[in-house]
């Protein structure tokens, strides 16, 4: 009879969060967003996103298969990350390039590393920075997402490439401090997504949902996504570097441009490569924050939010060996001083 | 009866979800929405409104100019529409799910967008009343009976209203709106927490099933180690007759505690019995004669406990081998004289039963409340206390307002406080009941403190008072694997295949557990006996036993947020798998009070538990040997 149960170590039950749910609550986050996309910028935009999961999922599944390792691609993190790639590209790319994108981002950045947790940075911002580097100007050429839907938009064709006329973001009109373009810009319509920009960063206010979404579930906590927006809005808005315009109008367009709202809520807060500890993250959110709003001012490029969070991708160990929390009923490392100081 | 019960929850789900069909349908209909439904010239669709949410307001600041500081009003009223139509449709949506949390989860939501939604629809009434009114003053033709004002408000809002409140009322009684519960949690909201921990589902069925005495069994079982510390010596051979309440087991060590018979009969043998906790552990085998004759030391040789010195009722407490029920079982008399040695100012008795499926505590509390109080009574004469505060968790409010009753001007307190796991460990329940911390290392009477179990404090008053040892223990029969949960009353001693009989054990039982489904610990043998520490047995099926699909720590930091020692859990199991135990005491792996918490969270399903054991093993030793070193 005996040798009929069962045994193992407590706790005997588990919570339902398994990583694949945890992955499938970020898809569902990133599902509105996905359809602004597709609203804003056509059904091109649907064909590079799928390009880009189904070469991320293909490209994890052949290294599988290649080095003998167990399947992985159930825990759908290969969707997520193609989702992130295809979100990060303007609309016009040629169709191959979401799959060079994957191929680096899974391959070398993810794979190569040892595998889901174990890299040490993002693999969709990976992508994303190395086909900017390389094609740069498909990388760069944006599309208005109004002019998009209203004129060109259902007539882009879906896999042929796209000769368009570039228009520039507003966070390059920021760059190039000319107020009186800028404000050309409404924010609604930068709050709402009617902009030039990459696929899925235009809409703050459907990334937000997204966010929101996410908190709820408990899938990420407060501390990235708050800390590293406050840090950019109260610099921005202490700090304007250009006249013309409100320093709440350069905040607010600081905030609500360019790829900030995605990355803080959807690639700062990547687990594997952000820290673990509460602490540990508000000091990550900082870093990103000061990094991006940095580079945005002093920077060659337009964008600094990618460049930000792979730098602090970096430091993510380093943080996290620093901020290990004070265990209950412990003394902080300050009081520690504190007592030293004294004697 | 039930199935007449039955048919009427059954209607009342049909209404909510038609109502709020209805809701959803008619906020897309032009003519009847509540917000622009106003003028009746320019109506619009919610469409239209989600499409740009500054229309509203520019429509309502041109069609009644002087009233545009409304429009701020109604701005918030607009987002707060949305968030309830929102919640409204995901809830409509989660209805018709085939899972029972899910349609639970459903109507939660509709239950509180329906409360937003009567509050917003509310609101709007008030606004539209008060622009009628401010037109009928300003003199416009619009309005041209004071009587008409009234009217004036737009037929489909009073319409919403209603529908909005009907929702609320039904799903509130499909809910099964608990007044107290909600008072209760806002209470223990506002008491002191303790950081990290989970929320488990809780399942305590059993609850509500009062105690039931089970017969003893033909063969009992008693093993010499039933509590922390010293085993015991067995006082009586094989052959030897004895009768209930005899000792039968003792021993000189000062950490430890008698063990009696509890069922009359002969000593078959002195052997190697299973055991639920240590594998496997020499043991009394009694046969049960079933004369449950007793023995002559169960007689009080006081009348009054109010009389006797704190040795004399330290050593009654100690000769009815009292430990303390909670799960670790530390001999009660022990922790009162070390906790008299410290002066402690708080005695707090821990009622709190944080575990899922458990529910013995409670029982206790309803059904032997007197005996718990008179306990208390007993533990504060000793420590010469005015006060004792009783911890219990929110999710019990029958049990509170029992409590809250007996208590009533005797000095003793209630405090409610958040469900949530482990709020019954013991530092945690100082920070929650006190704001105290427990320095690491320390134990909870170097804050002045000191925890009891409910069926610690009930054994101490029988005891003392009626002169019995400990002989009996509650036992939550609970999970999947058995016919009927229940809560027994059951002989220390009874091997737990007895008890499983009397509850209908299943034929797809998988795992049996003794305890809490948190920290309990797996059976491997049905032969084992109910101890002294034995709270609960459940019984686990394929459903409820989760194998550990073991994938790589993905850094979620779930681990590190639900641990209620502050600890990383996920660098601490790396390290160990590195067998880098010197980083693990530098991470206080020696700090885990095994709560489970981190495993449970884990998205991973990495078993971090038996990582930690491991770790603080580990440290424990590498420390003993640098002591012996140096
Ligand atoms: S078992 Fe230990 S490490 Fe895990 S949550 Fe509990 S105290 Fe923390
Ligand atoms: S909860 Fe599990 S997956 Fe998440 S950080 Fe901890 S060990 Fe890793």
């Amino acid at each position: 009879m005996s040798d009929l149960y069962y045994v193992s170590s407590s706790p005997h039950i588990k919570s339902d969060k398994t990583v694949s749910s945890v992955m499938r609550d970020v898809i569902i986050a990133l599902t509105p967003a996905m359809l602004g996309a597709v609203l804003f910028f056509s059904f091109r935009a649907l064909v590079i996103i799928a390009v880009s999961v189904l070469s991320c999922v293909l490209f994890e599944f052949l290294y599988d298969v290649i080095f003998k390792k167990t399947r992985t691609i159930n825990d759908l993190s290969a969707v997520v990350t193609g989702i992130l790639l295809g979100f990060n590209m303007p609309v016009t790319v040629p169709i191959y390039l979401p799959v060079i994108g994957a191929a680096f981002a899974i391959i070398v950045v993810k794979m190569l590393y040892g595998g889901l947790g174990k890299n040490i940075a993002n693999p969709a911002l990976c992508g994303r920075i190395f086909l900017f580097l390389s094609f740069s100007s498909y990388m760069t050429t944006w599309i208005d997402a109004s002019t998009a839907v209203n004129n060109t938009a259902f007539s882009l064709p879906l896999f042929s490439n796209v000769d368009v006329v570039s228009s520039a973001t507003p966070l390059s009109y920021l760059k190039n401090a000319d107020a009186s373009i800028v404000s050309s810009v409404p924010i609604s319509s930068a709050f709402i997504g009617t902009v030039g920009g990459c696929l899925g960063e235009t809409s703050a206010i459907l990334l937000i949902i997204g966010g929101l979404y996410l908190l709820y579930k408990r899938v990420i906590t407060w501390h990235i996504p708050v800390s590293y927006l406050a840090t950019v809005a109260v610099i921005t808005f202490i700090f304007p570097n250009m006249t013309g315009i409100t320093r709440l109008q350069f905040m607010s367009y600081n905030l609500l441009c360019g790829g900030l709202m995605l990355g803080a809520i959807f690639m700062a807060t990547d687990y594997a490569t952000s820290p673990v500890t509460p602490k540990g993250r508000i000091i990550y959110g900082i870093g990103c924050g000061l990094l991006t709003v940095f580079i945005r001012y002093f920077g060659g490029y337009p964008e600094g939010v990618s460049f930000a969070i792979l730098l602090m991708n970096f430091l993510t160990w380093f943080i996290d060996k620093h901020t290990i929390p004070t265990k209950f009923g412990g003394e902080s490392k300050y009081a520690k001083l504190f007592k030293k100081a004294k004697e | 009866m039930k199935t007449k019960m039955l048919e009427q929850i059954k209607s009342r789900y049909f209404y909510i979800r038609l109502l709020s069909f209805a809701v959803l349908v008619m906020s897309f209909i032009p003519f009847c929405n509540p917000i622009t439904g106003y003028g009746g010239t320019q109506n619009s669709s919610l469409v239209t409104i989600i499409k740009n949410i500054g229309s509203v307001i520019n429509y309502f600041s041109a069609e009644i100019p002087q009233f545009s500081s409304y429009s701020n009003v109604l701005f918030i009223m607009v987002i707060l529409l949305y968030v309830a139509l929102i919640g409204i449709l995901f809830g409509f949506l989660l209805l018709f799910s085939h899972d029972k949390s899910y349609r639970q989860h459903g109507k939660n939501s509709i239950l509180y967008a329906a409360a937003v939604m009567t509050v917003v629809f509310l609101v709007l009434c008030v606004l539209y009343f008060n622009i009628n009114l401010a037109m009928y003053k300003f003199g416009s033709q619009a309005v041209y009976r004071k009587l008409l004002i009234i009217f004036r408000i737009p037929v489909f809002l009073i319409i919403y209203t209603l529908i909005s409140a009907a929702i609320l009322v039904l799903s509130a009684l499909e809910k099964g709106f608990n007044f107290s519960d909600i008072k209760y949690r806002i209470k223990s909201d506002l008491s002191h927490r303790f950081k990290g921990g989970v929320h488990v589902p809780y399942n305590k069925v059993t609850q509500t099933m009062p105690i039931e005495t089970l017969a003893p069994a033909k063969v009992m079982i008693y093993p010499l180690s039933q509590h922390i510390g010293a085993a015991c010596q067995s006082l009586v051979k094989p052959g030897d007759l004895v009768k209930i309440g005899q000792k039968i087991a003792d021993t000189d060590a000062f950490v430890s505690a008698p063990i009696h018979a509890t069922v009359s009969g002969k000593v078959l043998k002195v052997d190697y019995a299973p055991h639920p906790t240590l594998n496997s552990c020499q043991a009394i085998y009694v046969e049960n004669d079933f004369e449950d004759s007793t023995h002559e030391s169960l007689k009080l040789t006081h009348t009054d406990y109010r009389e006797l010195s704190n040795e004399q009722l330290i050593s009654i407490i100690r000769q009815a081998g009292i430990t303390g029920m909670g799960g670790a079982s530390f001999p009660t008399h022990v922790k009162i004289q070390s906790a008299l040695k410290d002066n402690i100012d708080m005695l707090i008795i821990n009622a709190s039963e944080c575990e899922p499926y458990l529910s013995n505590d409670n029982r206790i509390i309803l059904e032997n409340k007197d005996e718990l109080i008179e306990g208390i009574n007993i533990l504060r004469q000793i420590f010469g206390l005015k006060n004792a505060y009783i911890g219990i968790e929110s999710n019990k409010p029958k049990a509170i307002k029992v409590l809250n009753k007996a208590t009533h001007k005797t000095g003793i307190r209630v405090v409610v406080l958040r469900a949530k796991y482990p709020q019954g460990g013991e530092k945690q329940l100082i920070k929650a009941v006190c704001n105290r911390k427990v320095p690491s290392g320390k134990l909870p009477s170097s804050v002045g403190c000191c925890i009891f179990n409910v069926d610690t404090v009930c054994a101490v008053y029988r005891a003392v008072v009626t002169g019995v040892p400990v002989m009996r223990r509650i036992v939550t029969v609970a999970g999947d694997g058995v016919e009927n949960p229940r809560n027994l009353n059951v002989r220390l001693g009874t091997p737990f295949s007895n008890v499983l009989e009397a509850c209908g054990l299943k034929e797809d039982t998988k795992e049996i557990i003794m305890g809490g489904p948190m920290m309990g610990v797996s059976q491997y043998s049905l032969e084992a006996p109910v101890i002294k520490s034995t709270s609960g047995l459940l019984c686990f099926t394929d459903k409820e036993t989760q194998n550990d699909e073991n994938a790589s720590c993905i850094r979620c930091g779930g681990c590190v947020s639900a641990c209620p020692m502050n600890l990383t859990p996920n660098y601490i199991a790396m390290y160990t798998k590195l067998r880098d135990f010197d980083s693990c005491e530098k991470l206080n792996a020696s700090d885990c009070i095994e709560c489970g918490c981190c495993s449970f969270t884990c998205p991973a399903k990495i078993p971090l538990v038996q990582y930690m054991r491991l770790a603080k093993q580990n440290v424990i030793e590498n420390r003993k040997r640098q002591v012996n070193k140096n």
